[in-house]
């Protein structure tokens, strides 16, 4: 990561006029904040994905049967 | 053959797998074909760098494999700024790869495959399609204050794009939208010729998210910026959202990925664009 960002630095050095680095500058902290900070929200409020059958039931009070041999089904 | 195959990454992933499907339980097979190629994958690269390879385009290498494109080809980048981005991309990917948050492989890989087989002309088209319904100029007629907002806000986008370019540019509250001038259609065209075909994906790509072609030129030409350029985008949503309140999992949400892929696509313009009269023959397509 190091490197990384010690690459950076002169990848922006590349720009000749000062405005223009500095737009593209502050283009590139655009798109790094803006993408962390949409991982950060899909995480908090898209990620969760589905209840397991136990959570399931657990829900409404109930809870899944076991079964010493496995069900028929599995594996 | 099953190793290459899995070695192929993009971001699209590759949903190819080599099984064998026996009729009877190919119902089940497919159910679990089709759970494993949505199952996120994991970071299977530990390291990431990128490298010089022939012809002086960069190429990004995963560990010690190169990463390819969806199409298959070696996917490479026109200067060292750009395979620096990239190569960032991929190594800000923690557990699981997320390919809806690299923006930029993405529109690499779309100069690079070029999916739909369009060349500038078809693509230049297609952008100043959405002049006819620019956002900027599609006017609302009330609530007055939303008018306001709208003339405060855009006329003076509309007026440095018509002192900049020498053209007319009209607004309208009508459905059909304002009456564009052939010969400002021919201005913008000639001026989107200028750009190559790496710069013209990232300028579509732009146009297509900002739903406007005057924003899109104003962000590009650095007068704008990517925040000002999408809070204009959205000025009618900012209004309502002011007005009822912000619902952070779907308002935010929108902007935080309106703001990475505009900046993406702009990052990507500018850093084409850059050496465009040295690299010119080397993109030729």
């Amino acid at each position: 990561m190091d490197q990384f960002r010690k690459n950076k630095i002169t990848g922006e050095r590349y720009c000749r006029a000062q405005q223009e680095a500095h737009h593209d500058s502050n283009t590139y902290l655009c798109l790094l904040g803006s993408t962390r900070t949409h991982l950060a929200l899909h995480k908090l409020y898209h990620g969760k994905g589905d209840r397991s059958q136990e959570e399931a039931a657990a829900m409404v009070g109930l809870r899944l049967p076991k079964q010493p041999g496995g069900k028929g089904w599995e594996k | 053959m099953f190793r290459r195959l899995v070695r192929l990454q993009g971001p699209l992933g590759n949903i190819l797998s080599p099984d064998k499907v026996c009729p009877r339980s190919h119902q089940f097979r497919s159910a679990v074909n089709y759970s494993s190629a949505l199952a996120e994958k994991g970071r299977f690269y530990k390291d990431v760098s990128i490298s010089q390879g022939e012809g002086g385009l960069y190429e990004i290498n995963l560990d010690r494999r190169k990463l390819k494109t969806p199409g298959g080809k070696l996917f490479t980048t026109p200067n060292e700024a750009m395979a620096i981005a990239v190569a960032t991309e991929w190594d800000a990917q923690k557990d699981t790869l997320k390919y809806y948050s690299m923006h930029l492989t993405t529109l690499c890989n779309t100069a690079l495959d070029n999916p739909t087989h369009r060349n500038k002309e078809q693509m230049i088209t297609a952008a100043l399609k959405y002049l006819e319904t620019d956002t900027i100029c599609y006017r609302v007629d009330e609530p007055h204050s939303l008018v306001e907002l709208q003339k405060n806000e855009w006329d003076p986008v509309l007026h440095w794009i018509e002192n900049r370019y020498n053209v007319t540019i009209g607004s309208s509250s009508n459905i059909l939208g304002p009456e564009i001038p052939n010969s400002t259609k021919d201005t913008f065209r000639q001026h989107l010729k200028s750009y190559n075909f790496w710069s013209m994906t990232g300028l579509e790509f732009v146009i297509t998210q900002l739903k406007s072609v005057v924003l899109a030129i104003g962000m590009i030409d650095r007068h704008l910026s990517v925040e000002q350029a999408v809070l204009l985008s959205r000025l009618e949503e900012e209004y309502q959202i002011k007005y009822w309140g912000n619902v952070e999992w779907a308002h935010d949400y929108d902007m935080y990925e309106l703001r990475a892929r505009t900046a993406a696509g702009a990052l990507f313009v500018h850093l084409s664009s850059e050496s465009s009269t040295v690299k010119r023959k080397l993109m030729q397509d």
